[in-house]
C-alpha cells in the first residue's frame, strides 16, 4: 500500500522530468531545423541565383548568375521596363548582343530559350505583351521549333511564363518563397559565387548568353555534332519531324492580340548557314521550310505585320566554314551552321530597324519582307540561290551526306529509337 | 514609348493543374503555414476554451484543408457527413425490423455517390467499347479522398447496425472530426470509429504536450524524408519506361525490370511515407492513428503481405466485405470465391480501370493459390525444406508475384502492362540496354530494397513511444529492437533535424502522393 502511494507521489515528478527531456529534444530539433532553414533562406536571398529579388544586390551578381533558363528569362522580362524584346531559341540567346545594340535604340531584352518550340515561344510572347507590356516584340521562328511533337520543357512549367488565371494561394507561396528554401537553388547559388570568383560572366545585362567559343574550336566537328545530336537525333525535331500547322494559327492569334493592344510584332526567320540548309535539303525538309515561309507570309498579309526572312543563301550564309585542321581559323558570323555570332545578329537587328522605319533592303536575300504577294517569287529566288550553291559546293554536299549517315547518329539516338 | 513596369505574376507550380491546388503534406504551405497555424489554434482553444470548440476548430481546419483543392466539393462532403451521421443514428435507434432497410439504403447511397464520381466514366467507357456507343456522363471531377471517406462512413453505418456504436459516445462534431481529421482524411489510414472517437474525449488529447509534439514531429519528418528523398527520386527510373510502353514502345529486359522494381519501391515508400506523416501529424495533436504498413516487403507469403500492406484497407475489406460475404464459414470453395471477390473489389476501389481490376484479380488468385497450397501441405505432410531455404524461397516467390502485379497497378493500359511483363519475362530478349541507365538505378533499387527488407520500419524505430493504435503486438514481436529505438536525446534530434531540413529543402520538387489518386 505504501509502495503504491509512494509511486503515485513520484509519478508527477517523473512525468515532469520526462516532459523536460522531451522539451529539450524539441528545442534542439526545432532550433536546428529553423536555424538551418533560416540560414539557407538568408544565403539564397543574398546570392539570389534566380535573379528574383532585384533589390537584393543591386545587380552586382547579375552577370554571374545562370539565369538563362525560363525562370530567369521570365524574371528578366518582368523586371523591365523594356522597349523591345527578342524571343526565340538559343540562336537568339547566343547571337544577339542586346547590350550593344537595342532595337530603335531602346532597351531590348534578349529572351532566347534553349531547346524551345513555337508553342512555348507564343506563350513567352504573350507574357511579354500582357505582363511586361513590351511595345515591340520580335519573334524568331525556326523550322525546328515547328514540330507539333515537341513537348514543353519542365523548366517552362516552373516559370512565370506558364502562369494561369485560376491560381490560388498555394503555388504563390510555394513557388516564390519556396525558392528561398530549395536545395537546387543552393547548388545554383554556389555556382554563381564560383563564376563570380572566376570572373566568368554568363549573361549580359539585357539577357544575352555570354558564352564564348573555346580555344581551338572545331567548327566542322561542332556543326556535325549539332546536326546529329540536335537536329537529326532529336525525336522532337527533324527525326519524326511533323509540321505543326496549328502552331502558326496560334502565332497568328497572338499577333492579332498584340495589334489590338497597340504592340508591334515582327516575325523573323533567323539566318542559317548554307550547310544547315543543305542538311535540310538532303533530309527532305526543304518543302516544310518553304511551307513555313508561305504560312508566315500569309500571317503578314492578314495581320499587316512585318515578316522578315533571313534564312536564305545570302552572302553571310555562304561564309566558308574552316576545316578542323585549321584550329586558329575563326568564322566571322557563325558559331556553327545554325548559331550566328553577335556580329551577324547586329546585322539582323539593323535590318529589322531599317524595315521598321520603312527603309529598303540593302543586301540580297538578307531580311526580305515577306507577304502573300511576293512569297512565291522569293521562294523561287531562294531555290535558285540554293541550287547555285549546291552546284558550286559538291564537297560540302558530300560532307553533309557523310554527317547524315555517320554512325555517330546511331550512337546518339536513344535506345528506344534505335530498335 | 511606353515604359510601364511589368507586374509580377503569380507562378504556377510544376504540378498539373489539379495537383497544384491540393494542400499536400509535402508542400511549403502545409509545413510552414497550415500546420503551425492549426496547431496553435488547437492548443489555444484547448487551453482557453472548451473541448467542443477544439473539435469544431479542427473540423473547420480539416474542411479548409480539403477545400483548398476544390471548395465545391466541401458541400458534397458536408452533405455526406450529415446524411451518414443521421443514418447512423437512425440505424442505431431503429426497430430491428427496419434497421436492415436503413442500412441498405445508406450503403447504396454511399456506393451510388462513389459510383457516380469515380466509376461513371469507367462504366461509360466500358459500355462504349463493347457496344460501340458514344455514351458519356460528361466531365466529372473526382472529389479528393472519396474512396477513403466513403469506406470510413460505410463502416460506421455497418457498425451502427451491429450495435457497436452508442449515442453517448459522440456528437455530430466528433463524428465529423472522425471522418475529416486532416492527417488521415485524404489517403488514410482508414480509421475505425472505435480507434479515435474515444481519444477525442480523452482529456490529454489536443493539449500541447512535449512528448506528443516531439514524437509527432519526428515521425512526420521521417515520413517526409521517405517521400521526397527516397520515393520521388526512384520514380524517375520507373516513369519513362511505363510512359514509353503506354505509347507503344517495347522496353528491353533491363528497362522493364528496373521500371517494375523502381515502381514497387516508389509506391511503398510513397504511401508508407504518407502514412508516417499522417501518424506523426495526428500525434502532434495527441491522437494515435492505426498502423498502415508493417514492412510488407518482408512478407514470406501473400497472406502475410496483405497483413502488412495498407493494413487498414485490408482490415476494412476483411470486416466489411469478406466476412459479410461469408468468410470461411461456408466451406473451402466458398471461402476461395469470397477471397477472390474481396480482392476484385479491393482492386476496383483503387481505381476505375480494368488494370486495377486485373491487379485485384491477380492478388485474389495469389491468395487462392496460397490457401490451396497451405491445405495441400497440411493434408499430405510433404517434406519440409530447411527454414532458411524455405523462407528465402517463399519470400522470393512472394516478391516476384507482388512486383508482377504492380505492373498492372501502374500501367495505364493492358497493352503497356503486357509489353513490360513480356520484356521482364525475356520473351522479347534479354537486352541489358537501358535508356535510364543501369548502375545508378541499380544502386538505388539495391539500397532501397535493403532498407525495406532488412531495416525496422518507422513504427518499430519509435517503439518506445507506442506511436500507433494497438502497437503492443508489434512491440512484442521484435524485442531485439531495443537498442535501435528512437529516444528523445540530442543524437536523435540531430539526425531527425537533418532528415527534416533536407526534406524541406527538397519540397520544391515535390510531387503528389500516389494514393491521392485512389
Amino acid at each position: 500500500m505504501s509502495s503504491s502511494t509512494s509511486t503515485s507521489e513520484h509519478a508527477p515528478e517523473q512525468e515532469a522530468r520526462d516532459a523536460a527531456v522531451y522539451r529539450r529534444y524539441g528545442f534542439v530539433l526545432a532550433g536546428l531545423v529553423c536555424g538551418a532553414l533560416a540560414a539557407v533562406a538568408v544565403f539564397l536571398y543574398a546570392v539570389d541565383p534566380e535573379g528574383t529579388h532585384e533589390e537584393g544586390d543591386g545587380g552586382a551578381l547579375h552577370a554571374y548568375r545562370d539565369v538563362l533558363n525560363r525562370r530567369g528569362r521570365a524574371h528578366l522580362l518582368a523586371n523591365g521596363p523594356w522597349d523591345a524584346a527578342l524571343i526565340g531559341s538559343s540562336r537568339v540567346a547566343l547571337g544577339y548582343d542586346t547590350d550593344a545594340y537595342g532595337l530603335r535604340g531602346g532597351r531590348t531584352a534578349n529572351v532566347g530559350l534553349m531547346d524551345t518550340n513555337l508553342w512555348e515561344l507564343v506563350r513567352v510572347a504573350e507574357y511579354a505583351l500582357e505582363v511586361a507590356h513590351v511595345p515591340l516584340i520580335v519573334v524568331f521562328v525556326d523550322l525546328h521549333c515547328m514540330s507539333s511533337r515537341r513537348k514543353t520543357n519542365f523548366d517552362f512549367e516552373r516559370s512565370d511564363f506558364d502562369r494561369v488565371d485560376d491560381e490560388g494561394p498555394l503555388e504563390h507561396f510555394d513557388e516564390d518563397e519556396g525558392e528561398l528554401l530549395s536545395l537546387h537553388e543552393i547548388e545554383r547559388a554556389f555556382s554563381t559565387l564560383e563564376a563570380r570568383s572566376a570572373g566568368r560572366a554568363r549573361v549580359g545585362r539585357n539577357g544575352v548568353d555570354r558564352r564564348e567559343l573555346p580555344e581551338g574550336h572545331r567548327y566542322r566537328e561542332d556543326t556535325a555534332e549539332h546536326l546529329l545530336r540536335v537536329y537529326l537525333a532529336n525525336p522532337g525535331t527533324y527525326l519524326n519531324f511533323e509540321y505543326g500547322a496549328d502552331r502558326i494559327d496560334e502565332l497568328e492569334r497572338f499577333v492579332a492580340r498584340a495589334r489590338a493592344a497597340q504592340s508591334q510584332v515582327v516575325l523573323v526567320m533567323p539566318p542559317k548557314h548554307a550547310l544547315q540548309m543543305e542538311c535540310m535539303t538532303q533530309i527532305e525538309l526543304w518543302d516544310d521550310f518553304e511551307r513555313l515561309k508561305r504560312d508566315l507570309a500569309g500571317v503578314a498579309s492578314r495581320q499587316t505585320t512585318l515578316v522578315l526572312d533571313f534564312a536564305a543563301h545570302h552572302e553571310h550564309a555562304l561564309e566558308r566554314m574552316p576545316r578542323d585542321d585549321e584550329p586558329g581559323a575563326r568564322m566571322q558570323h557563325w558559331f556553327d551552321s545554325s548559331h550566328g555570332t553577335p556580329e551577324l545578329g547586329r546585322l539582323v537587328l539593323a535590318r529589322v530597324d531599317a524595315a521598321l522605319e520603312g527603309r529598303a533592303q540593302e543586301a540580297p536575300l538578307f531580311g526580305v519582307a515577306l507577304d502573300a504577294s511576293n512569297v512565291e517569287a522569293h521562294l523561287v529566288q531562294c531555290r535558285s540561290a540554293r541550287d547555285a550553291w549546291r552546284a558550286a559546293n559538291r564537297d560540302e554536299r558530300v560532307w553533309i551526306s557523310n554527317v547524315i549517315h555517320d554512325d555517330r547518329l546511331l550512337r546518339l539516338l536513344p535506345p528506344f529509337a534505335r530498335r | 514609348m511606353s515604359r510601364r513596369r511589368g507586374s509580377r505574376p503569380r507562378r504556377k507550380s510544376p504540378r498539373t493543374s489539379d495537383e497544384r491546388f491540393r494542400l499536400l503534406f509535402n508542400s511549403y504551405t502545409f509545413v510552414l503555414l497550415y500546420l503551425p497555424a492549426t496547431l496553435l489554434g488547437c492548443f489555444a482553444l484547448a487551453r482557453w476554451a472548451g473541448r467542443a470548440q477544439v473539435v469544431a476548430f479542427l473540423v473547420i481546419a480539416s474542411l479548409v484543408f480539403y477545400g483548398w483543392w476544390n471548395p465545391g466539393h466541401v458541400a458534397l462532403l458536408s452533405a455526406s457527413l450529415v446524411a451518414n451521421y443521421a443514418l447512423g443514428r437512425t440505424i442505431a435507434r431503429a426497430a430491428p425490423a427496419s434497421r436492415r432497410a436503413w442500412l441498405s439504403a445508406g450503403v447504396v447511397a454511399n456506393i451510388a455517390l462513389i459510383a457516380y464520381y469515380k466509376y461513371a466514366g469507367f462504366f461509360a467507357d466500358t459500355v462504349n467499347a463493347l457496344a460501340g456507343t458514344q455514351w458519356s456522363f460528361g466531365a466529372v471531377a473526382l472529389p479528393l479522398g472519396i474512396s477513403f471517406f466513403t469506406f470510413q462512413q460505410v463502416a460506421y453505418l455497418v457498425d451502427s447496425y451491429r450495435g457497436e456504436i452508442h449515442d453517448e459516445q459522440h456528437g455530430f462534431l466528433e463524428y465529423c472530426l472522425f471522418v475529416t481529421f486532416f492527417p488521415q482524411f485524404i489517403a488514410g489510414p482508414i480509421v475505425h470509429h472505435a480507434e479515435v472517437l474515444g481519444q477525442f474525449r480523452d482529456r490529454r488529447v489536443f493539449l500541447p504536450r512535449a512528448d506528443d509534439l516531439t514524437v509527432g514531429a519526428s515521425y512526420f519528418f521521417v515520413g517526409l524524408f521517405k517521400k521526397v528523398a527516397l520515393a520521388d527520386p526512384v520514380a524517375a527510373y520507373a516513369r519513362p519506361t511505363f510512359t514509353y510502353a503506354l505509347n507503344g514502345g517495347q522496353p528491353t529486359f533491363a528497362e522493364a525490370w528496373i521500371a517494375a522494381l523502381a515502381y514497387s519501391l516508389q509506391l511503398y515508400l510513397d504511401f508508407s511515407g504518407y502514412s508516417d506523416m499522417a501518424v506523426g501529424l495526428a500525434r502532434m495533436f495527441g491522437v494515435k492513428l492505426p498502423m498502415n504498413f508493417d514492412s510488407p516487403y518482408k512478407a514470406l507469403d501473400i497472406a502475410d503481405f496483405w497483413r502488412r500492406w495498407h493494413m487498414t484497407l485490408s482490415r476494412f475489406l476483411r470486416d466489411y466485405v469478406y466476412i459479410p460475404l461469408g468468410g470461411n464459414r461456408r466451406g473451402e470453395s466458398r471461402r476461395l470465391v469470397n477471397l477472390m471477390a474481396t480482392m476484385l473489389i479491393g482492386g476496383l476501389w483503387h481505381g476505375a480501370g480494368w488494370t486495377f481490376v486485373a491487379w485485384g484479380a491477380l492478388h485474389g488468385a495469389y491468395l487462392v493459390v496460397h490457401q490451396m497450397w497451405r491445405r495441400t501441405l497440411e493434408q499430405f505432410a510433404l517434406p519440409r525444406l530447411p527454414a532458411s531455404v524455405a523462407n528465402t524461397l517463399s519470400w522470393s516467390i512472394t516478391m516476384l508475384a507482388v512486383v508482377v502485379a504492380w505492373v498492372f497497378f501502374r500501367a495505364e493500359s493492358f497493352d503497356a502492362a503486357w509489353r513490360i511483363l513480356g520484356a521482364m519475362s525475356g520473351i522479347t530478349g534479354f537486352s541489358l540496354a537501358s535508356s535510364v541507365g543501369r548502375v545508378e538505378p541499380g544502386l538505388w533499387i539495391l539500397a532501397l530494397g535493403v532498407l525495406c527488407v532488412a531495416f525496422p520500419n518507422t513504427a518499430e524505430f519509435f517503439a518506445r513511444e507506442k506511436p500507433v493504435v494497438e502497437f503492443a503486438r508489434i512491440e512484442q514481436r521484435r524485442p531485439w529492437l531495443a537498442a535501435l529505438v528512437w529516444r528523445p536525446n540530442v543524437a536523435w534530434a540531430v539526425l531527425i533535424a537533418a532528415l527534416g531540413t533536407y526534406s524541406i529543402l527538397r519540397l520544391h520538387q515535390a510531387s503528389e502522393f500516389l494514393y491521392f489518386n485512389f
